[in-house]
């Protein structure tokens, strides 16, 4: 990190930083609805949200209002939302006068995206994404969204209750996949400037060098934001309890309290899973095949004809957090959990993932704090 | 893979054949004699086949990867997609994309006791492998196959069993159940056949197709008569919407079926596969 990229931006200008946005991107930040924040397209600097704090607890999500920063209020949904679409056309398909089918590419997205107020743990969430769908196979659709993606990151100093970003090495604090970076202190904002793009963004914005004692702070907020999370594990040994407890009792007792609701899914910012399906005009002359998010709470997740692979709700829930903790890491290199705590939160029986880690580890598991 | 990996490419059907009261045998070609002639394949192997409207389903292919100027899909009336195919014809066409996974390990079988342990319609997937056999059978050291099925109409490719014969390879068929009259020949389930595999040694290697539940039986009884699990490869059957290691459904532990797939050695899936031995 060098200190020459640092700078400093009073409070106001933030709106400055929205208004250097190269014309034509949507611009995605936290917008207040009624009872959440969500990350949304705004219309202008003023629909962010800057009056919120969130608090967290399993099951749990209240706002408190409170002078604070872009990004102190949680969003409920993720990048997830905008980088790989609910639900998005791959080809069409037309029957000609020969009654013959015509295949043809759907449209390009023509759409550039620029985030505002991303935490840590969201861009990892994105990069975790990105080794999914661009990685041995491109997604034409995905991988044209995210090239024309602009982000504009912020530092969490003050994780939930249900946050573990540090177990991943998530979070707490921006590390890379930003173009600007910045931290709230007071008033000012520590700005990093991390890219050309980002340069550009701040090219008309009034800045200050930063002072040396700053970057000391952020350093040392950062820790103890780190020491906070009790829900943090280490990653190494979770993997080994999953392992060894693959037919432990455990994971039906758990399912006893899973709705199927797939929540934990849609909030993730990582879950990519989804399925394909055909949309046909009434005449069944002209079909889209689209994919839509899927989820493997779903009952026919893995069902074929004649027979379902994962017929309880204790195979499913066992799938997903093996799935997230552990085999992601032999099919992408990476866990496949940002440690954003959202499902934890948005589960209405509060089921909590990092709880099979204590559980089934007993004393083999140090928690961090 | 072409910038359009969900883009399928139209292929017509030039004959199709019954081979059971709901068991078909495609013969198809792409329309682009183009992509026909690149179109290259390895046992094991199969492709997404669609209909607009229906939706799409992999499909193994059957055919022997030395004909060129088509391919075969052998298909059972099961699902949507299946049902829908059994009610075109000839000179209609599908959509297809393909070949995808991972195929059976035929190079490393070379020299080898090579087992082929089959239950009803995992015949179909299986039988690009037997071709090869069956072609080349002086590159193998012995070739046996067993294969199982609930009643005598559901053993499939059954008028081929002579010539496999004649070309050195040992054929033993099986049904579940039926009476004498029908059905003159062995009654039980596949592993009652395991007899008849010459005895393992470091040599010997098994392939298998079939339903889960008959696999694992067969694996837990190889198991015992001293097979090792990295002799043992099986063609595994799951939801698959996207084929390319993306939409997650067909996943197995930390396996993709769709691509790690659907051929793994025994030892790769060994901690998910479900065999309590």
């Amino acid at each position: 990190m060098r200190a020459g990229r640092h700078f400093l931006l009073r409070g106001e200008s933030l709106r400055a930083i929205i208004e250097g946005i190269p014309a034509g991107y949507d611009i995605i930040g936290p917008v207040r609805e009624k009872w959440a924040v969500n990350l949304a397209v705004l219309d202008s600097a003023d629909d962010l949200s800057l009056n919120s704090r969130s608090e967290e607890s399993p099951g749990r999500y209240r706002l408190r209002d409170e002078n604070a920063g872009p990004g102190e209020a949680r969003p409920m949904n993720s990048a997830k939302s905008f980088t790989h679409r609910a639900r998005e056309t791959l080809y069409r398909a037309r029957l000609d006068e020969d009654r013959q089918w015509q295949y043809r590419p759907a449209a390009a997205p023509k759409v550039k995206q620029a985030f505002f107020g991303l935490h840590a743990c969201d861009i990892a969430g994105m990069s975790v994404m990105d080794r999914t769908f661009n990685k041995r196979f491109r997604d034409a659709q995905y991988d044209r969204r995210r090239q024309h993606t602009i982000v504009i990151g912020v530092d969490c100093f003050e994780p939930g209750e249900n946050c573990f970003c540090s177990t991943f090495n998530a979070g707490p604090t921006l590390t890379n996949g930003f173009d600007l970076g910045l931290s709230r202190f007071g008033d000012e904002y520590l700005v990093e400037i991390a890219t050309d793009m980002g340069a550009r963004i701040m090219n008309d914005v009034d800045l200050k060098p930063a002072h040396r004692d700053m970057l000391e702070l952020r350093k040392k907020r950062a820790a103890s934001a780190r020491a906070g999370m009790v829900r943090a594990f280490d990653l190494k040994q979770a993997v080994k309890v999953l392992n060894k407890n693959y037919e432990h009792p455990y994971w039906f007792e758990v399912s006893e309290r899973c709705l199927s609701c797939a929540n934990c899914i849609n909030v993730c910012p990582t879950c990519y899973c989804y399925q394909i399906l055909d949309k046909s005009n009434l005449a069944l002359t002209e079909t889209a095949r689209v994919r839509q998010w899927d989820a493997c709470q779903n009952l026919d997740f893995a069902a074929v004809h004649g027979g379902n692979f994962r017929p309880n709700r204790a195979d499913r829930i066992r799938q997903w957090v093996n799935h997230k903790l552990n085999w992601t890491i032999e099919q992408y290199g990476c866990a496949g959990c940002v440690g954003c705590g959202r499902c934890i939160t948005w589960c209405p029986t509060a089921i909590d993932i990092t709880e099979p880690v204590r559980r089934l580890g007993g004393k083999e598991i140090k928690l961090v704090a | 893979m072409s910038p359009d990996t969900f883009l399928p490419q139209p292929a017509v059907i030039k004959e199709i054949r019954a081979e059971s009261s709901n068991v078909a045998t495609y013969t198809l070609a792409f329309v682009d004699e183009k992509i026909q002639s690149h179109y290259r394949f390895e046992p094991g192997q199969y492709n997404m086949v669609g209909l607009p409207g229906i939706g799409e389903a992999p499909i193994s292919i059957s055919s022997s990867p030395d004909r060129r100027d088509a391919f075969d899909h052998t298909v059972r009336i099961a699902g949507r997609v299946t049902t829908a195919l059994s009610r075109l014809a000839i000179g209609d066409t599908v959509g297809l994309r393909g070949p995808y996974g991972h195929p059976w390990p035929l190079d490393e079988l070379r020299g080898k006791d090579v087992a082929v342990i089959v239950g009803g319609t995992g015949c179909a997937c299986i039988k690009p492998a037997i071709n090869i056999l069956t072609a080349h059978r002086d590159e193998f050291r012995s070739a046996t196959i067993l294969y199982g099925a609930k009643t005598a109409p559901e053993l499939l490719f059954a008028d081929e069993f002579d010539r496999w014969r004649d070309r050195g390879v040992d054929v033993y068929a099986t049904i579940d159940s039926g009476n004498k009259l029908d059905w003159p020949f062995h009654v039980g389930v596949v592993t009652t056949l395991f007899d008849r595999l010459k005895p393992s040694t470091d040599r010997s290697a098994a392939l298998m197709s079939g339903p889960d539940i008959m696999m694992r039986f067969c694996v837990v009884d190889l198991l015992k008569r001293g097979w090792s699990p990295g002799s043992i490869w099986l063609s595994l059957e799951r939801r698959m919407d996207c084929a390319v290691r993306m939409c997650g459904h067909c996943q197995l532990g930390p396996k993709y079926v769709c691509q790690d797939g659907p051929v793994f050695n025994y030892e790769e899936v060994e901690d998910v596969f479900g065999v309590v031995a």
